[in-house]
């Protein structure tokens, strides 16, 4: 039996989801965690085909659960529940293979979603690897998130951007700055994210450019 | 058939007890509200035998709500479904009108408690409206700051003043403080209105929590 894992703080929420997609009990089972910590650490213990998450949560937030998952169980396909859709997102998040919802949804919109997805992870056989860089940055941008995002690569490249408030601040990548040092780090392969707090000390503004247009002028390079 | 009015801005709770109350249909029926003044409009246009609602709301909040009909509708029974959990002093003359359910919670444990609030007969003239004491406690539970304006028939104009769900302060006629707080909590049939609090700094008067407060007010009315 396919088992489902869904991470929201939403308490009704998960009252909601337990009781509606009982309905489905032949095709998956549901389990609910209120935090990111308590997602890993159900990962941790049990076997899951999916996971179903929110982003905006305490303790470990859905991008940090996002991150783990891509690390450490890279086979594991992932929909995104979000209150802040764009239709801009929704087309990029799908190019990179993540799969999203947007609060408020219908129940039978979920199920399918969670259908869809578990059978296409089946005919596939496990090779839908969900999270790219750019399919983090975009989430930080829509949920205005402040934080210090450490990407590495497998060859050992490294670089930093600063996100407040879902706006890239600054960026670093080896000897580069600013927005040169954000292309870099857009077109950085296979790559692992692991977010930092900012530190404390007022971060000035070093890019002014939009997210979306970088994003953009690293896919075509 | 009895009507019951639910209130929520919660979209996906609303359609989940649409779906689940369809095999309650022939014990009530329900309108939902999506806030405060949305529900207001209903109210105010339609005979209600129930209101349910949640506290935290967009426009007019459930605490405005509550204030509203309590005043003009004392006589419709409320259920609040509370994300903050109940009031540790519950009156029992009370009780009948005002009832707490903790979410999260099932589409069935509301149903009960909504159809065991609707079979509750309430013989005339019993009522009397929620307590300040009830309102006091869900502006704490809520961590709620506001001026809460009580009136009363023959009593002067009394004022709590909370901060971040903290009672600071109250003024009651000549009284201030702890002694005003005291002595407004009696008040029988009062009207509240919750109003913005003032824009200046309004220093902290009262240091006792508001359980002590209410209990010892409690004391001193079987005491006299």
């Amino acid at each position: 039996m396919n088992k489902v894992l869904i991470a929201d703080d939403d308490l009704q929420l998960l009252t909601i989801l337990r009781e509606s997609l009982a309905r489905y009990s032949n095709k998956f089972e549901v389990v609910t965690v209120n935090d990111g910590l308590a997602a890993i650490k159900a990962l941790q213990k049990q076997a899951f085909s999916l996971v179903v998450t929110d982003i905006q949560m305490p303790k470990v937030n859905g991008l940090v659960l996002l991150a783990y998952l891509a690390k450490n169980f890279p086979k594991i396909p992932c929909i995104i529940m979000t209150g802040h859709g764009t239709p801009f997102l929704e087309e990029r998040l799908k190019r990179e293979s993540l799969h999203y919802i947007e609060k408020p949804f219908k129940i039978p919109e979920l199920a399918e979603s969670i259908m869809s997805v578990l059978s296409q992870s089946e005919i596939l056989g496990g090779t839908l690897n969900g999270v790219s860089v750019v399919g983090f940055l975009k989430l930080l941008e829509m949920e205005s998130i402040t934080c210090l995002c450490e990407i590495h690569s497998q060859d050992g490249e490294k670089g930093y951007l600063i996100f407040e408030n879902g706006v890239l601040y600054n960026a670093f990548y080896k000897n580069l700055k600013r927005e040169g040092a954000a292309r870099k780090c857009f077109q950085m392969r296979n790559v692992t994210i692991k977010f930092k707090k900012t530190p404390k000390k007022n971060i000035q503004r070093r890019i002014k450019t939009r997210l979306s247009t970088l994003l953009t002028e690293a896919m075509r390079l | 058939m009895d009507t019951v009015l639910i209130v929520d801005d919660s979209v996906m709770l609303i359609n989940y007890l649409e779906d689940a109350f369809i095999k309650h249909e022939d014990r009530f029926s329900f309108i939902t509200a999506k806030d405060g003044l949305d529900a207001i409009e209903i109210i105010r246009n339609k005979p209600i035998s129930l209101l349910v609602t949640d506290l935290q709301m967009p426009k007019i909040d459930g605490l405005g709500l509550l204030a509203y009909t309590n005043k003009y509708y004392p006589n419709i029974p409320c259920i609040v479904m509370s994300a903050h959990g109940s009031p540790k002093i519950k009156e029992t003359l009370q009780t009948d009108i005002l009832q707490f359910i903790e979410k999260p919670f099932t589409a069935d444990q509301l149903a009960e408690v909504i159809i065991s609030a609707l079979n509750m007969d309430l013989p005339d003239g019993s009522l009397t409206g929620i307590s300040i004491a009830s309102f006091l406690q869900m502006v704490e539970m809520e961590q709620k700051t506001c001026l809460c304006e009580v009136e009363s028939p023959d009593n002067p104009k009394g004022f709590f003043y909370f901060k971040g769900g903290e009672l600071y302060h109250a003024v009651y006629g000549s009284l201030k403080g702890e002694e005003a707080a005291m002595k407004m909590i009696h008040i029988d049939n009062p009207t509240i209105n919750f109003r913005k609090p003032p824009g200046r700094k309004i220093s902290r008067k009262i240091h006792k929590d508001l359980t002590g407060l209410i209990l010892e007010s409690m004391k001193r009315k079987d005491e006299s």
